[in-house]
Order: C-alpha cells, then structure tokens, then sequence
C-alpha cells in the first residue's frame, strides 16, 4: 500500500512538472521582452500579457493598454534606480498587474508625466514613492494597493527613507477612487495642483493620509484614515472640501490629529466622524472654513482653535472627548448649535438649545505655548481648577451662543468599546483589592 | 543645625557655580527626533534631512523648523531679541552648520518642504556646483539672504486676487507657472 502511495505521488510530481514547466520557462523568456513587446505594438492596441515575471524597467511612449490574460498572475519586477514603469505617453492603462520595485532610491516606482492615464487594479510594493504624477492631468488611479517594502540594512526604517504613495506635483483634474494606502510616507500628497477629487480610499501607518500643499478646489470625500500621524492635513490650500470621511486612532504620535487645517481658507468639513485622535480637529491660522455636521467622539481633545479666525462651527457633536474644544488667540467665529456633552446648559423655551452659552476657555493653550512642558498637566484637577479662575478678556473667547442640549440620533462609535470594560473591570478588581488592604490595615490597629 | 546650615549654603553655592557655568552660553543645535519634533510654525513633523533647520533661544529652548523658510516667520513674528543661535544643514553632508556662516542657492523651483527654494550649503563652492548642476538659482549669503523676499514657490493670495479680476485669464497665468518646471531632485513632503 505504502509504494502504491509513493508511486502515486512520484506521478503526481512527474505531471505537474511536465505541465507547468514549458509554462514557466515559457514566461521567464517573455520576461526578457516585455519592453520588446510594447515597443512593437501598435499605438492605440491593447497587449494582454500570459502569467509571468516580467523584468523593469519599462518605458511606454505610445498610448497602450497593457493587462494580464485573464485570471492569469503578471508581475513586473524591478531592480533598476529607474523607475519601474515610466509613462510619457496620454491615455496609457494599466489594469491588473503587481508591481514589485523594492530597492531604496529617489526615482517613484510608477513615474507618469502624461495625461488621461488610468491606472486600475494595480499592486505596487515599493521601497521608494509609489507612483509620482508630473505634469498629469485628467488622469484616475482606481482600486489599486501601494505598500511599503524597502529594507534599510542595519537600523530602522525612518520616515525620511519612505516616499508617498501617491505624489501629485503641478497634476490637476485627477481621480483617486477605492485605493488602499499602507506605511508608506503620505498616503496622497499634492503640491501645486488643483482639483484633484480622492474618494472612498483607504489610509493607514502612513505620516499623513491626504496631504493638500498649495492646492485649490480639492475634494476629499469618503475615505477612510486609521493610525496615520494625520488623517488628512490641509495646508496653505483653497477652497477644499472633506466630507463624510472617518478618521480613528491618529493619536500614536505626540503631535497626532485627526484633520489639521494650517493655512486653509474657504474650505468645507462637512460630516466627518472623527474618533479616538489625540486631536480631532485642529485649526491653525485659517479662516472663512465651513465646519458643520462632524463628530468628534473620543479624541483628547475635540476641536482647537489656534489663532483661527471668521470659521463657521455649526451643529458638530463633541461626544466623550477628555477635552471638548481648546481655543486660543481665536476671535469671530461663529459657533452655533453644536452638541458639547462636557457642557450642562439651561433650555428656557424648550427648542432644544442652551441660552446659556459655551465658552471655551484659552487658558491651557496659552500656558502651553509659552511652556511646553505643562502638556504634562492636560486636564489635571489642578489646571482645570486654574482653568475655572482663568476669566479675562472673555469677550475674545470663541463661544457657542447657543449649544445643543441633547446629541442627534446618529451618534456612532467605531473603535470597539471592548477594551473599555475590560479597564472597568481590572478597576474594579483594583478598587476592591484597595478597600480589602485599607480593612486590613484598620482591623490590625 | 550648624551643619545643616553649612550643607545649605553649600548647595547653593553649587547650584550658583552650575548656573553662571551655564551663564557662558554656547548653543549647540540639538539632534532631530522624528517621532516628536515638528514644525514651530506650520505644524508638519520635522524630517531628519538637510532642509531642517534649528533656533536656539537665549533661554535655551530648541526651536526646530521642517523649512528655513518656517524659520524666517518665526523670526517675523517674534523678532531676533530671543533668539540666541541659528542653525542650517549643509544639504550635501547634514553637518549642522551655524546660519550666518552658510551659503545659500534659491530658486523658486527648487523643492523644499514648504516650497521656499532656499537651500543651504558649509561653503561657496558647493552651494554655486549645486546651482550649476541645477542649471538654475542664484548663490546667497547669510547677509544677502537678509534682504530675501521669502516667496513660496506659489502664491496662494495672488492667486486669488488673480481669480477675482479673471477666471480664464487665471488658468492662463497658473499654466505659466507650470512651465517653471520641477526637474529639481529632493523628496517632497
């Protein structure tokens, strides 16, 4: 029974080599050839490309589409300082290759510097930028994976080593749909470029998630940011829209946010839920912003205002925040109708808001801007005593003039309450622990 | 008690010695940390790469920048009174050199992390071959760079003013600035 199994196997073996061998020489002969290939195509055609290795680097100068035989595994591999596909040519499509390029250098691992290139179902392992756009306009990155797999050889990897998935220098009217962005430096970073619309992608153990520098009418809608540095940072930008974007567990990092808005004006953040960030919205020397509809659950602190001023701030929720909102220097905004749960307001004629106000105290972030160290004493009992002293000036304070006295139904948590019962729990124990050794201690005398 | 009186005044003897030791300042810039510096200015992390740069108060605080640029607003907006040394990375070695010794390339099209163009270098020589390999820019001292405009690579509020005379006319302009070009080398961030 024992050969009649061994025998079996040994013709298993035999077969499988048989047929999958002629295959595999078959795709490592094509590999050599791949530029060959798209050098002899025609403009305009479409190479569909049998299962294989295929070697980099690659330049395409004409309009192709390249995608694998369907159902079929195509890689390119690179091991060039090149990069490993450089596009020059308008409406070139990629669909459905993996793209490994991991070796440590500047050149980005897909370079494009034409326009109306669609890249759609990509996987790109890189150890540099994952695809640079420059000078490419109109074009759409859909539904495609960049990760980070560079190796620096003897110490960490720093941030300054990684480059950005995807890069955007002076590249306007771009697409960015369904994209999952992971350890690389930022995840999208756009310099000089206007109208770039990122939607339903996914970011996470990046720097940044979504980086505006420079840009104007930028759309940032639906994404998802999970332990990034920053979920999205808009900075020195016009006229940018984020809506409906969740941002949870930006808080590993001693200068963590969930959006951060430094130089930012005429932008919207619209309904954003912003959860467990060490802050959720920070707002820096920016004005004429439309903040509404967001919640902000379990950050350290809610919302902060550093000399940020002219911004609209309606109907957001501050829920379960160690510190609702901290503002400093920040004078004429308009607050109205926000739901702050750290806040007993008084509702005299019943339509559901305060007429007491809420006004937020600057004093914490006046003391830690002249001396850092202090942070030490973030909503300690102590500070917040100082805190309730603090009183001048108020008529500069950011206030809610009238502030909602319940949450809206819609109020939702993410990050799994979990580990909260297990802390009640274990304090618990700890508490009854305590009380058991003070009883001790009293029953001994 | 005598004894304890005399241990007194001995601690604060030394404690006086240590603090006049001190008196005599040298700032040394500090090394960057990656995981906590950021940016004094515009709030970015601060990278451990040559645009760093560095601001030593009288009273000993590190103030770090992630561009010389973020520097020069501290300095606009503080003035120099506090300001007890300055310090640039040489952007071939990342020695940290002190500001009024350094040399300088700016072009508007150079790369750098909040788009001020303004690179610095240990000596003339290396900053000028950087310029020739660029192919563009113009060589700065400490000194000249004292009367420098500043201007970020592009304008957001001129861009406005622009887009309020002249919607068509604005994209024009913005194309313009395209072709200045951004062949420079360097990660952007």
């Amino acid at each position: 029974m024992k050969i009649m199994q061994k025998w079996i196997m040994a013709f298993i073996l035999a077969a499988l080599s048989i047929t999958c061998l002629p295959h595999l020489i078959n795709a490592e002969e094509q590999a050599l050839d791949l530029q060959a290939i798209i050098n002899e195509a025609r403009t305009g055609s479409t190479i569909i490309l049998p299962h294989g290795i295929y070697e980099g680097p690659i330049l395409i100068e004409k309009t192709i589409h390249l995608k694998p035989r369907s159902g079929e595994e195509v890689a390119i591999l690179n091991t060039s300082n090149q990069p490993a596909i450089l596009i020059m040519a308008d409406d070139v499509a990629l669909t459905g290759l993996i793209i490994k390029d991991e070796q440590l250098k500047k050149q980005p691992t897909v370079l494009i510097q034409g326009d109306g290139v669609l890249l759609d179902q990509l996987h790109i392992h890189t150890g540099s930028f994952g695809i640079q756009m420059r000078k490419a306009n109109h074009g759409q990155i859909q539904n495609t994976s960049i990760a980070w797999a560079g190796h620096v050889p003897e110490r960490p990897v720093k941030l300054s080593d990684k480059g950005n998935g995807i890069d955007l220098y002076e590249s306007n009217d771009n697409t960015f749909i369904g994209n999952t962005i992971t350890s690389m430096h930022d995840g999208i970073y756009m310099e000089n470029s206007d109208n770039n619309l990122i939607e339903e992608n996914h970011f996470e153990l990046l720097r940044y998630g979504v980086h505006c520098m420079y840009t104007k009418g930028t759309v940032i809608r639906n994404n998802v940011g999970n332990l990034n540095i920053t979920g999205a940072m808009i900075m020195a930008a016009r006229d940018v829209e984020v809506s409906n974007n969740t941002f949870t567990k930006q808080s590993e990092n001693v200068n963590s946010q969930g959006i951060l808005l430094f130089d930012a004006h005429g932008t919207s953040i619209v309904n954003n839920h912003v959860e467990g960030n060490r802050v959720g919205l920070y707002v820096e020397q920016s004005t004429m912003n439309h903040i509404k509809g967001n919640t902000m659950t379990a950050n350290f602190i809610g919302i902060q205002l550093l000399d940020a001023e002219n911004n609209a701030i309606n109907s957001n929720q501050f829920i379960g925040n160690v510190a609702s909102a901290e503002a400093r220097n920040s004078v004429h905004n308009q607050l109205e109708g926000n739901y702050w749960d750290s806040f007993q307001g008084i509702d005299l004629d019943g339509d559901g808001r305060s007429e007491i106000s809420y006004a937020i105290n600057p004093f914490f972030q006046s003391l830690i801007k002249a001396k850092p160290g202090f942070q030490l004493f973030f909503q300690s009992p102590g500070m917040v005593f100082l805190e309730g002293l603090y009183q001048s000036q108020r008529q500069l304070w950011s206030v809610d003039a009238s502030p909602l006295m319940e949450p809206s139904d819609q109020v939702r948590f993410i990050v799994p309450t979990q580990t909260l019962k297990h802390s009640a729990a274990v304090g618990a124990g700890l508490l009854s622990l305590a009380i058991y050794l003070i009883y001790l201690g009293v029953k001994r005398r | 008690m005598r004894m304890k009186t005399i241990n007194v005044m001995m601690l604060v003897m030394l404690v006086l010695l240590l603090t006049s030791a001190c008196g005599a300042k040298e700032y040394k810039p500090q090394a960057i940390n990656e995981e906590t510096d950021k940016c004094v200015i515009c709030n970015m992390a601060v990278k451990d790469d040559p645009y760093a740069t560095q601001l030593i108060t009288t009273d000993g605080q590190s103030l770090k920048f992630d561009d010389i640029g973020c520097m020069n607003e501290w300095k606009v907006q503080n003035g120099t009174e506090t300001v007890g040394a300055e310090f640039v990375r040489d952007h071939s070695s990342g020695d940290w050199i002190k500001y009024e010794k350094a040399y300088y390339a700016y072009d508007a099209a150079y790369v750098t992390p909040m788009a001020y163009g303004v690179i610095a270098f240990e000596d003339k020589a290396s900053a000028q071959s950087y310029i020739d390999q660029q192919g563009m820019g113009q060589l700065l001292s400490a000194d000249e760079l004292a009367s420098h405009k500043w201007e970020v690579n592009r304008d957001m509020m001129d861009m406005e003013t622009m887009e309020m005379h002249n919607e068509s006319m604005h994209s024009d302009e913005s194309k313009e600035e395209m072709e200045m070009g951004h062949e420079s080398e360097g990660q952007n961030s």
